[in-house]
């Protein structure tokens, strides 16, 4: 296990302290329809437009579980190596809110679906899961538009799980390294997309700081948290408030357990004022809701469903295709460009050539306007396709150049490559004359070059190859271009 | 021919069947007598003539057209007003949700509509089903048919004298602590709790969700039968509610003969303290049904005395949470407050909510709260699993357990008003069954003897699933006396 | 209580969101004294060992395929709302986060 010391220096006093960090982070599941209803969600629809009397709270109406909602946070909760309860209940969560319809959240508090669990970071340690649960989304509750506060419950109703970590990180970067290795798994597994952006991701941190050897002391609840980076400046923002606040030997400024909310636009954070002491949420079991019972049979068959995760991706590639921890970790970091990756992989034979391939050119293609691909699992070009490009370069048929153009057009027109490498003219050259045409009009006045190859200095015939690939077009087999130079300046004088 | 009146539900279908009655007919004769009683009485908060006569023109043009004839074809029938029926007004009897129209309809609801039986109106209640005597109302009271200063007991108050004033031969309520049972006894007329879980919530109102069941009222137990065999069943909008199998019935197919039925009188229901007029007629139900061949055996069920206090516990917790959405922001009554949010929740709670409703509401609160959440909720569970337990170990003995189902005939409206601890001991005997989940009916077993003539309800109830075998004794009791068929005093004008 | 009863029903009634007004939060306290009071039997009760019947059945468990099923038209959902602007409900100006 790495040391890292991941103490916090005062500059003002140059003392070590200790922040001990706490993550809480909600999750949308990524199901077609809401927890309890039969409403669909999808992010940005227009306004009230995705509800039903279940979710609006009606009088008389009644919630019924969404079967694949448990699969998904079943299957998140064994990827995250918690231990799944046989018997868990839903509890009612009681508070008075305008995006709150029923004027409770369904929630499961005493008894939940699982425990246990946890993520190793990089460094060796491991940040411990105290709890996970399943839970209903609120609605959306917009202040900036006018004088008064509006409300779109589409969102009312959506499954959430939420995982709290006990608090095992200790800095602003080991929070952002779970953060990002939890929505991996929960990628990897097909159980929420993770995108904060979408709001389909959430996180809360809990933060306080003590002096080595001491015990710990208040903690404080940092909320409204938009993006991995936010989470990283508000908690190193926090850990410096209170440090100093402790500094001021001032006990009236020490830090008081409260809820702040991050600004992101003078990256600090701000208590929220008027706030109530603590929350009485009245919790009692939804009469509602039968038990939600999970046997042995379910939980084989959600195993069974389960991917090889990212670590373990990471390893193989790196044993057992030769790939650096970097590219290894580029592949793995998606589920979809890690499946596509070893398809290809499987196809061509050729893992480090798949990787390249898929590294430099179709990763870039993710956000391209022209191709239309906002996910790498939009692309159109299937990993046969690709494998076939690769084989083409390989063998030398077409030049390497011609590979990327060749590629862009088959994922844009969809149309095969041997097709298109005939009507675009992709074919490399490898006729000797046509090549020491070339080759002989790239030498004409340049003496110096010819003079220094002659000497020995093979790497100044570099200093050529682009000249007659660009008399080529680009179509000129590279390896015959070097023998031909070597062979004409030989023969000259 | 007999008159609309004097036909349960059954026989008015037969008669819309044949031919010999049109449904149109049937609406028309029904709002007669609403039009000549409801004045009095106090039934209806609203009715809805004119989707009655379309549908009733619909379900006859269909009849000519030879279509078939649902179960309940060509019959009117009313709901209490906390059943959601899409376009109708389901104000709960309070302010809070005074002229709101559901925008979708019970499953209940709809399953008795696709049998052809036609909703005149809504009824009134006991606002959010709190209430033993129609007096929680926002909007009015109802009065027993019977002795019109009276209750006609509650929450279901409207519904049951719609039934009792045969306005409508069925009519619908829903029974948390004996709230249908209850005006049945005062009523004399029948009114069935089924198994908690049998029949779907969905579309209902809830006030004690673990308590609430959708019950029927009707002059005849094979109505009752007839009702719960279109209402039961699975649903797919109710997460609670199952095919419940019927447990045997224990009866012998002879309809009349209750042989080898062992019934149980807990102790606990007939005090000394009962009065002497119930206490008689009850004892002379037993009578009948030992010479129909059961056998009565005494039995106790200790916990009885708590159940008042844990009833009140659950369901005050229960509906404190069920009533939190009535705020002011999706629908309902709203009041500004002093311009804040959370101010515009408590002007608008504080000002829809009745007096009884708000107290509920507290208590419920109040017991769910940080620090006696454990002390009152916690320990009211329990205590509900103690009474659950004392009928399992009453059923090992006995098929089913009988006794009055009200304390009291109906009492004076006025007289417990003003003092809700006595307004909750009117659910003393009926409490126990829905702690406990049990189906229970009560059914017109006598009446007392000094005027006014008050009629006087005996409940049986059974263990859990054995809806069937309570209405099967319930009929044969019913064959063998002249109580359910008896008629308030009603000057109408109209034939009886 | 070591609230007096009128002190409980004010925290309470703020709890539930419920404007109580200063006559009847009088007649609540009284009333809550007595209610509990006759409610204290309860505690009298040896319950040692019993277990919760939070619901009188153990109902199987019934759940639903993730299958949609078409929501309410805005103008169905927002037919009943006290106030509305454009297809939102309307409510006043908050703060920003729960309570």
């Amino acid at each position: 296990m790495k040391l890292v010391d991941s103490a916090y220096v005062s500059q003002k006093t140059g003392k070590r302290w200790i922040p001990v960090i706490g993550l809480e982070v909600h999750c949308q599941l990524k199901t077609r329809t809401k927890l309890f209803c039969s409403c669909e969600y999808r992010f940005g629809a227009s306004p009230n437009s995705l509800t039903c009397p279940v979710c609006t709270g009606q009088p008389g109406a009644l919630p019924v579980l969404n079967e694949e909602a448990l699969v998904l946070a079943v299957r998140a909760a064994l990827a995250l190596g918690a231990q799944i309860a046989s018997a868990s209940r839903f509890d009612r969560k009681n508070y008075f809110y305008c995006d709150l319809p029923k004027g409770y959240q369904i929630s499961q508090f005493d008894r939940p679906y699982c425990k246990g669990g946890g993520i190793e970071l990089s460094s060796g340690r491991r940040v411990r899961l105290a709890r996970i649960h399943m839970e209903e989304d609120a609605g959306k509750a917009i202040h900036d538009r006018g004088e008064f506060t509006l409300v779109d419950l589409n969102r009312a109703g959506v499954p959430l799980i939420e995982s709290v970590t006990e608090a095992d990180l200790e800095s602003a970067a080991e929070a952002q390294e779970y953060l990002s290795a939890l929505k991996e798994i929960l990628q990897y597994t097909g159980a929420s997309d993770c995108d904060m952006e979408k709001g389909s991701l959430r996180c809360d941190v809990n933060v306080s700081v003590h002096p080595p050897g001491e015990r710990w002391r208040t903690k404080v609840e940092v909320k409204n948290l938009n993006s991995f980076r936010y989470v990283g400046a508000a908690i190193e923002h926090e850990i410096a408030r209170q440090v100093a606040a402790y500094e001021s030997e001032d006990p009236a400024q020490y830090p008081v357990q409260e809820t702040r909310l991050y600004d992101p636009q003078r990256n600090q954070t701000r208590s929220m004022r008027g706030k109530e002491s603590a929350h009485d949420y009245r919790y009692m079991p939804d009469p509602d809701l039968p038990l939600v019972q999970i046997d042995a049979a379910f939980l084989e068959r959600q195993r069974a469903h389960l991917p090889e995760l990212p670590a373990a991706r990471r390893e193989r590639y790196e044993k057992q295709f030769g790939l650096t921890a970097l590219e290894a970790g580029v592949l793995a970091s998606e589920r979809a460009v890690a499946d596509y990756f070893e398809a290809v992989t499987r196809a061509s034979g050729r893992p480090k050539e798949a990787s390249n391939w898929i590294q430099n050119e179709l990763l870039r293609w993710v956000g391209d306007a022209e191709l239309g691909v906002t996910r790498f699992d939009e692309l159109q070009l299937r990993p046969s396709e690709l494998a076939e490009v690769i084989e083409l370069v390989e063998k030398g048929t077409i030049p390497n150049q011609a590979g990327r153009k060749l590629l862009r057009e088959m994922a844009k027109s969809g149309r095969p490559a041997k097709l298109l490498v005939k009507e675009l003219g992709l074919e490399q050259v490898q006729d000797l004359a046509q090549i020491e045409e070339w080759c002989r009009t790239a030498l004409v006045g340049k003496e110096k070059i010819i003079a220094d190859v002659k000497a020995g200095k093979d790497a100044a015939l570099n200093a050529l190859l682009g000249p007659v690939m660009k008399l080529s077009g680009g179509s000129a087999n590279a390896a015959l271009v070097r023998e031909t130079l070597r062979r004409l300046i030989a023969q000259m004088g | 021919m007999r008159s609309y009146a004097e036909l349960d539900a059954l026989a008015l279908r037969e008669e819309t069947v044949s031919g010999r009655r049109s449904a149109a007919q049937n609406v028309a004769e029904c709002f007669a007598r609403i039009e000549a009683l409801d004045r009095e009485l106090g039934v209806f908060l609203s009715t809805e003539r004119a989707r009655a006569e379309q549908r009733a023109t619909e379900l006859d043009a269909g009849r000519a057209h030879g279509e078939s004839a649902g179960a309940l074809f060509g019959v009117p029938i009313a709901f209490k007003s906390n059943f959601c029926l899409e376009g109708f007004e389901s104000n709960c009897g309070s302010k809070i949700l005074a002229g709101w129209r559901a925008p979708y309809t019970a499953t209940v609801a709809q399953r008795l509509v696709d049998a052809g039986a036609i909703p005149v109106g809504m009824t009134n209640m006991d606002e959010f089903a709190m209430g033993s005597s129609s007096e929680n109302s926002a909007f009015q009271l109802t009065r027993n048919p019977w002795a019109r200063e009276r209750t006609p007991g509650g929450s279901s108050s409207g519904s049951a004298v719609a039934v009792a004033a045969g306005m409508v031969p069925l009519a619908f309520g829903s029974d948390t602590g004996g709230s249908v049972r209850q005006p049945a006894a005062l009523c004399g007329i029948h009114g069935f709790k089924p198994s908690w879980g049998r029949v779907s919530r969905y579309g209902l109102v809830a006030f004690g969700s673990s308590l609430d069941q959708i019950s029927p009222f009707a002059r005849s137990v094979r109505d009752l039968e007839l009702a719960m065999q279109l209402i039961s069943g699975r649903d797919e909008c109710d997460a609670t509610c199952m095919d419940l199998d019927a447990l045997q019935p224990i009866v012998p197919d002879d309809e009349q003969s209750l042989a080898g039925v062992r019934i149980g009188v807990p102790r606990e229901y007939l005090p000394a303290s009962l009065p002497a007029e119930v206490a008689r007629e009850v004892r002379a139900a037993l009578a009948v049904l030992q010479r129909l061949g059961a056998e009565i055996r005494e039995v106790s069920l200790p916990h009885t005395e708590y159940a008042i206090p844990c009833y009140y516990v659950v369901a005050m917790a229960e509906a404190s949470s069920n009533l939190a959405r009535y705020e002011g922001v999706r629908y309902g009554a709203r009041v500004e407050g002093s311009g804040s949010l959370q101010s515009m929740f408590a002007a608008t709670r504080g000002a829809g909510f009745g007096a009884e409703v708000k107290r509920r509401i507290l208590l419920g609160t109040y017991v769910l709260s940080e620090g006696y959440h454990d002390e009152w909720y916690g320990r009211a569970l329990k205590v509900r699993s103690l009474i659950a337990r004392d009928f399992e170990q009453a059923f090992e003995e006995v098929d089913l357990v009988a006794g009055p189902t009200s304390p009291t005939p109906a009492f004076a409206l006025g007289e417990r008003s003003s003092d809700p601890v006595a307004m909750y001991l009117a659910d003393a005997l009926t409490v126990p069954a829905n702690l406990a989940g049990l189906p229970a009916i009560s059914t017109p077993c006598g009446f007392t003897s000094s005027a006014p003539r008050l009629p006087i309800g005996l409940q049986l109830i059974g263990p859990m699933r054995a809806d069937a075998r309570v209405l099967r004794v319930a009929r044969a009791f019913e064959a063998a006396t002249e109580h359910a068929q008896q008629r308030p005093p009603l000057a109408t004008g109209a034939a009886r | 209580m070591s609230e007096s009863p009128s002190q409980v029903v004010r925290r309470i009634a703020s709890l539930a969101r419920l404007e109580v007004r200063e006559d009847e939060a009088q007649a609540l306290a009284t009333q809550f004294e007595r209610i509990l009071g006759q409610f204290q039997v309860l505690a009298a009760l040896d319950v040692s060992g019993v277990e919760e019947g939070a619901s009188p059945i153990r109902p199987a468990e019934q759940r639903r395929a993730d299958l949609p099923r078409p929501s309410l038209p805005v103008e169905q959902a927002l037919a009943n709302a006290p106030a509305r602007v454009e297809d939102f409900y309307r409510v006043p100006k908050t703060v920003g986060g729960e309570e």
